[in-house]
């Protein structure tokens, strides 16, 4: 059923695409057209002040004065009197500021990303971000790494699975990182004999990262390509014809830590060095410590 | 393929005896629980109080906070818990692992575990016909005694760590640590069973500037000897 749209036509159209970052592409701008419209709204949805969020996992915002402006529902729009430009300029600077853990909201709590259009979020999921007006969400450092992940590599790995970033790329030039993280967070419990990284060895496919409590010697890697065989043996393993086991190992010796891990960027994520923290915690109470 | 993979982890071997002394977690996290008691007391937002419950909800509740921002997340702290060996008794603050599986010991916590609880009283102990002014240590009225409960086992009877709190109200640490002292010494002299002079504490932190102390004791038990018990003064 078409229902009165005399607001709408001929006036300025933004697009979604329009979306460049969080800026507004005015050369993408379109004029509505004359057409039948199912849910045309009301000429104060689309009267600046206007605060426009695309229903779209990257959270792109921006705030609307110039003149009044149709959108299509791929944009959620909140239209303010004229004297509330400066709330919503609050709350556009609020998503900004807070994009990461915002976006690892919406990853885990929407009903609609990963469904059909995978990164196409709700109107509700955008109405229902948390904010706090003057606020903070008082994230901390370790969640921060969480929230990160999750948007940056772990949607994407449940999204595409073997073509995600974190099953694609390898390990090197995440293995700083994960050693900072990983020694952060031991050494908040056992900064007396601190631990710290030491150079990484490689074999194919497979890498090995080890740590040392209090003392930054390396480890002697001589006759250790020799291992390769087994160390492949060690990490693989085919459970009947379609299981592959991935088996990731933590090994203590002496004052060492070694991380031995398949070279793909997934089992080295600085958030799975807070769970390997958290485990080797574990390990460390069990043997008395 | 990503959907036909399974993950499993392998932890294996043993560090080196003695790179740490024993325990030394739990002991860092008493430490941690100590650092924080004058961060609450000296918040600006946090509402004046004088009662032992109201004080200790609020201790809970920056615990809670400060474990997050100082990297102690695998930890959590939760109020008047029932004892895990007699579920008659209640603990004023305990601490528990958060998600984390910790094992002290050869046993397994999980959340639903206490890793080790904390009593908490205040200095001095508020007048009543029931109440003994000895409190933190010995109560010869109830069995509430601080200290007594956990030599006698009516408290934390399966753990060898805990801890406590005084809140001080009047005086400063100094009088305390020397009332406390003399307590102990009263029971020692009434003979009272199971009192030995090793039951004094020893003073391990003493911090004017912030008005806080530690102390760590160990104490005979009637079924198990040889538990630790931190105690945090707080003025």
């Amino acid at each position: 059923m078409s229902r009165d749209a005399s607001h709408l036509i001929g006036e300025n159209l933004f697009p979604s695409s329009a979306f460049k970052s969080d800026q507004i592409d005015l050369n993408k701008f379109q004029v509505v057209q004359e057409r039948d419209f199912e849910g045309p709204r009301s000429a104060k949805n689309f009267t600046p002040p206007l605060l426009l969020v695309r229903k779209h996992i990257g959270l792109q915002h921006a705030v609307w004065e110039d003149s009044y402006l149709a959108f299509k529902n791929e944009i959620v729009g909140f239209a303010g009197k004229s004297d509330d430009t400066t709330k919503l300029k609050a709350v556009d600077r609020w998503i900004t500021e807070n994009r990461k853990a915002l976006q690892a909201f919406v990853a885990l709590s929407s009903s609609r990303l990963f469904k059909k259009k995978a990164t196409a979020i709700g109107a509700s999921d955008i109405r229902a971000l948390p904010y706090d007006d003057g606020g903070s969400l008082e994230i901390s450092d370790n969640e921060a790494i969480i929230a990160a992940d999750i948007v940056d590599y772990q949607s994407d790995l449940v999204r595409l699975g073997d073509d995600s970033d974190a099953l694609k790329k390898s390990a090197e030039n995440a293995l700083d990182e994960f050693a900072r993280v990983y020694c952060s967070q031991i050494n908040v419990v056992y900064g007396l004999n601190a631990l710290v990284p030491l150079p990484a060895y490689f074999w194919p496919g497979v890498v090995c990262q080890p740590f040392s409590f209090g003392d930054a010697s390396s480890v002697d890697w001589s006759g250790a390509d020799k291992l390769r065989g087994r160390i492949d043996r060690l990490l693989k393993e085919q459970r009947g014809s379609s299981i592959n086991v991935t088996r990731i190992a933590r090994v203590y010796d002496d004052r060492f830590v070694f991380f031995i891990k398949p070279n793909r960027l997934r089992y080295w994520l600085r958030s799975i060095a807070l769970r390997d923290a958290d485990e080797t915690l574990s390990d460390l109470r069990l043997q008395g410590y | 393929m990503f959907a036909d993979t399974e993950l499993s982890i392998l932890a294996t071997g043993h560090l080196r005896k003695n790179l740490f002394p024993p325990a030394t977690s739990l002991k860092r996290i008493l430490d941690f629980v100590g650092s924080q008691l004058p961060v609450w007391r000296d918040r600006d937002d946090r509402l004046f109080a004088v009662a032992e419950d109201e004080l200790t909800d609020q201790l809970c509740a920056h615990l809670l906070s400060a474990s997050r921002t100082e990297k102690f997340d695998f930890l959590q702290f939760r109020r008047e818990t029932r004892d895990q060996s007699k579920g008659s008794r209640k603990h004023d603050l305990i601490v528990a692992p958060n998600l984390a599986v910790i094992e002290v010991e050869g046993r397994k916590h999980t959340e639903f575990d206490i890793l080790f609880p904390l009593e908490c009283k205040r200095l001095p102990t508020p007048v009543g016909r029931d109440r003994d002014e000895r409190e933190h240590v010995y109560s010869s009225k109830k069995s509430t005694g601080g200290v007594q409960r956990f030599k006698a086992g009516h408290h934390a009877s399966d753990h060898r760590v805990a801890g406590m709190v005084a809140y001080v109200q009047e005086s400063d640490i100094a009088n305390w640590s020397v009332r406390v002292s003399e307590w102990i010494d009263g029971l020692l002299h009434e003979r009272v069973a199971g009192w030995e002079k090793s039951d004094h504490l020893v003073e391990t932190i003493q911090d004017k500037r912030l008005k806080f102390c530690q102390f760590l004791s160990t104490h005979g038990r009637e079924k198990k000897t040889g538990a630790n018990y931190t105690s945090s003064f707080l003025d």
